[in-house]
């Protein structure tokens, strides 16, 4: 029997497994790391004296009270303001929702420091006030409220949207028939509000993680959450141990959480919901359609203007402010470099990794739990664990010593956002496409480029602009493996933000967004122009 | 789609190659725990003036001068830093202590006092600041004015003292110059007595200050850089140098501290950045400046900015032992005024 020579497909589909496999374990390196790590110090005999300050029972309740308190606060102010929102631009008939989903989309976009100065400018007492005991709760605990009020704040853009896709994908046919026995309200109430469950669960895990594992508004307002109380461990030379083990079960427990979430409401399961059908039916506000459309577009006008004429008017005097700009050019290229290139570290496996883990590849679930385990690793561990791993002699050294480093940060902090992204996608694409692919004879690497690839596409550029925004805004990890000379506009804002809120933080938070923005507006700019080509 | 993916392609190349610049012949590498807008400008021109480039690592206001401290020692399998410009010395003498220093002889340093320099050149201390008490003369009357620091803990103002996180910065500095002077038992009363008093902890010297300058508080112990910020702002505050009295401690001062990192990978460079840093005519800079630093340069002219040298009443601070008791005053406040 003649042997079999491999096609080069076959080359191909083993060299893409080996590399997604390789991405994955690369990013997997650093939670490891964390873990063995706090688990040998925990264990060993070694560290025994040194860990008595890090396991009082007392220290640990009143971290977990304080990030209960913010993830709660957080969670609660984005849910309801995303609710009511969501609800009006997904369901009722109101002018300008087009616009109103527009300005979330730009809310959506703007970085957790950006959104920071702008709070700091309005109110520049909040960065350093100790508030006084509020109808009679501590204080720590206030300052814990008003930290989860800014973080619920700055998401609440982003729960606008997500709500608004669940009251869009609740079930025409239930809404219909319910309708036929109960008013509107009742309605709205107990069948469609049931419906969007899984949304605001969506949405209180996706602020939950992001608020639980940064310090960015916590370490301006001196609240201990455990990612803040990690980096500021490991800054007062405490070591590897203590700021790990001060993380890892609190990433643990939130990659369980997160489980148990997936496996209760199925939000990337076969039958996700976020996979609408009919539309169901509109809710006409009737003579109340007017005044809530004025009423929300005066809301988003007002909240974007006080948040962006403070800041505008920090940039007089004018004199001098070319100057400005240019002293920041080094920070803004720096920042969109690695921006770029750890969006594109990202999405390069992110698709086939979205692919194995949507469409059943084996050992799924293992790809799955390790995404999820990166989804909840707080930033300082991913800076602590990539200092530890690469700040030695050799290769690792020049990569340590690289802004290369930098990217690779952003790459094991995101790479579980970009899967989650590209993941619907996938899903989307039917497989029938894929079988006809085979039949018409197209090998691997044909399936891919006539099926995946075009199914894939559209989807993997918005990740890497997400992603990029995301990169934007990161401080926890970059914080600490920032190389010299390399510093980020993020890092540069984190540390002018503790001075409060002069004329070159003003000039760099309003430059950031700028150059969010502008990729943004391009993409909607093609868009726009391929649909009235199509048309 | 084909347009969208080529311009992310463009963007991402030519924002790596924009950003990237190629590695220039000669550099050193500094991490500086003095503020920014202070040490950037001075750092440029050493840049311009010798065509060395620096490439500078900045202090972060929320962890000062601490954040870099543990950064130098846990690169020191593989050093990356040439120069540390701490903003103060008990760090940098903490860091000789445990060897992760390499002396050096630049020719300025003979024009600084001996106390204020390692006598084997591993530091060496220039333009000091003072720990002083900015008081907010709208809230504080002129009988009422404060002239120690033990007026923290004074009933009157209960509530309404401030200082910063005593973990980093000058603070710590400053709580570890305290168990040096007055002894563990002695700085321990003391302290306890201003958490008594229910002192304000705020995030930095700098947001300190600007909260006696906004009458968020009665008055505060700071950094006289930032104070001196808060009086050119035309702010109703004054500045008060404590314990000058006969018979008190004395104010505390805390000069910025320079040096060479043990097995760094530009000693040459590092080595004249220092001696530029130490000649007079940054001291002077400094001074003018807005963060009005006390000159320590015999060459250098006094400023009136802040106070002269000449004028104050400096605290006896044995910086060594105050070196070897911050571990100490650490762990001490971090149980006492960050606890749980």
């Amino acid at each position: 029997m003649a042997e079999r020579v491999p096609k080069a497909g076959d080359l191909l589909r083993w060299a893409a497994v080996g590399f997604h496999t390789a991405a994955l374990l690369a990013a997997l390196v650093v939670p490891a790391y964390a873990i063995l790590d706090a688990a040998g110090a925990f264990f060993g005999a070694g560290h025994s004296a040194s860990l008595t300050g890090v396991l009082n029972v007392r220290r640990w309740l009143t971290l977990l009270e304080n990030t209960g308190v913010v993830c709660g606060v957080a969670g609660l102010t984005a849910v309801g303001m995303g609710t009511c929102l969501g609800l009006l631009v997904a369901r009722t008939d109101m002018p300008g929702r087009r616009a109103l989903v527009g300005a979330a989309l730009l809310g959506a976009c703007v970085p957790v420091y950006v959104s920071a100065v702008f709070f700091l400018s309005l109110a520049p007492r909040l960065l350093s006030i100790r508030f006084p005991g509020l109808c009679g709760l501590r204080y720590d605990l206030v300052c814990a409220g008003l930290c989860g009020l800014l973080y619920g704040l700055v998401y609440a853009p982003l729960a606008t949207l997500v709500l608004g896709t669940a009251f869009r994908a609740a079930g025409r046919e239930l809404e219909e028939l319910a309708l036929l026995d109960a008013g509107r309200a009742t309605v709205l109430l107990r069948v469609t509000l049931p419906q969007a469950a899984w949304g605001i669960v969506a949405v209180v895990m996706i602020v939950t993680l992001f608020v639980a594992t940064d310090f960015t508004i916590a370490d301006l307002l001196i609240v201990r959450t455990f990612s803040e109380e990690c980096y500021t461990q490991y800054q007062l030379d405490h070591g590897r141990v203590g700021p790990l083990l001060t993380s890892v079960p609190v990433m643990l427990v939130l990659a369980v959480l997160l489980a148990v979430v997936e496996r209760r409401y199925r939000l990337l399961g076969e039958d996700s919901p976020w996979e609408a059908g009919a539309k169901p039916p509109t809710l006409a506000l009737r003579r109340w359609r007017i005044p809530a459309g004025v009423a929300a577009g005066a809301l988003v006008a007002a909240g974007a203007g006080t948040l962006l004429v403070p800041l505008v008017l920090r940039l007089r005097p004018l004199a001098g402010l070319g100057a400005a700009v240019l002293n920041l050019r080094h920070e803004l290229w720096t920042t969109t470099a690695l921006a770029a290139l750890g969006a594109t570290l990202v999405v390069l496996p992110a698709g086939g990794l979205a692919w194995a883990i949507a469409r059943g590849a084996r050992l799924r679930w293992l790809a799955a739990a390790a995404i999820v385990l990166l989804l909840a690793i707080p930033a300082p561990t991913v800076g602590i664990s990539l200092t530890a791993l690469l700040n030695r002699p050799g290769v690792l050294g020049a990569v340590y010593d690289s802004p290369v480093v930098v990217a690779i940060g952003y790459f094991v902090r995101f790479l579980p956002i970009g899967v989650l992204l590209l993941i619907p996608a996938v899903r989307r694409t039917p497989c029938e496409l894929e079988w006809a692919a085979r039949v018409d004879g197209c090998d691997w690497l044909g399936v891919h480029r006539h099926v995946r690839w075009p199914a894939l596409r559209r989807d993997a550029i918005l990740a890497w602009l997400v992603v990029v925004i995301l990169c934007f805004g990161e401080v926890g990890a970059t914080m600490l493996v920032v190389p010299p000379g390399w510093e980020t506009t993020a890092i540069r804002a984190f540390t002018l933000m503790h001075f409060g809120v002069y004329r070159d933080l003003a000039v760099l938070a309003l430059l950031s967004i700028g150059c969010i923005l502008l990729p943004w507006g391009g993409l909607a700019w093609l868009l726009a122009r391929r649909r009235t080509c199509e048309s | 789609m084909r347009v969208v993916a080529a311009i992310v392609t463009v963007v991402t190349l030519v924002s790596l190659f924009g950003g990237c610049e190629r590695k220039p012949p000669d550099e050193v590498i500094v991490y500086t725990a003095l503020d920014r807008q202070f040490s950037e400008p001075i750092l440029e021109r050493f840049a311009k003036q010798t065509g060395v480039q620096v490439r500078t690592v900045y202090d972060s206001e929320s962890t000062k001068t601490i954040g870099l401290v543990n950064r130098i020692r846990a690169e020191a399998q593989r050093p990356r830093c040439d120069v540390f410009w701490n903003n103060e010395p008990v760090n940098t003498i903490r860091l000789k202590d445990e060897g992760l220093l390499q002396p050096c002889q630049p020719a300025e340093a003979a024009n600084y006092p001996a106390a204020d320099r390692d006598p084997n050149g591993y530091w060496f201390g220039f333009a000091a600041r003072a720990r002083v008490l900015l008081v907010n003369t709208d809230l504080v009357k002129p009988d009422e004015c404060p002239t120690s620091i033990r007026d923290l803990a004074d009933p009157r103002w209960k509530g309404r003292v401030g200082m910063a996180k005593p973990l980093f910065g000058t603070t710590a500095s400053h709580v570890a110059g305290l168990f040096a002077v007055l002894g563990e038992s002695g700085a321990k009363a003391l302290l306890d007595t201003f958490k008594a008093n229910d002192i304000q902890i705020v995030g930095g010297n700098k947001a300190c200050a600007e909260m006696v300058g906004r009458g968020q508080l009665a008055f505060g112990l700071t950094d006289t850089d930032d104070a001196i910020e808060e009086v050119d702002a035309g702010h109703a505050v004054k500045i008060v140098f404590p314990d000058a009295g006969d018979g008190q401690m004395g104010t505390l001062l805390l000069p910025n501290t320079l040096a060479l990192v043990k097995g760094c990978p530009h000693p040459e460079a590092g080595a004249q950045l220092i001696n530029y840093l130490l000649s007079a005519a940054v001291e002077q800079e400094l001074a003018t400046g807005p963060s009005a630093q006390i000159p320590l340069h015999r060459a250098a002219t006094q400023s009136a900015r802040v106070a002269k040298l000449a004028d104050l009443r400096p605290m006896p601070v044995d910086l060594a032992r105050a070196a070897q008791m911050f571990p100490t005053a650490a762990k001490y406040v971090e149980e006492n005024f960050l606890a749980p």
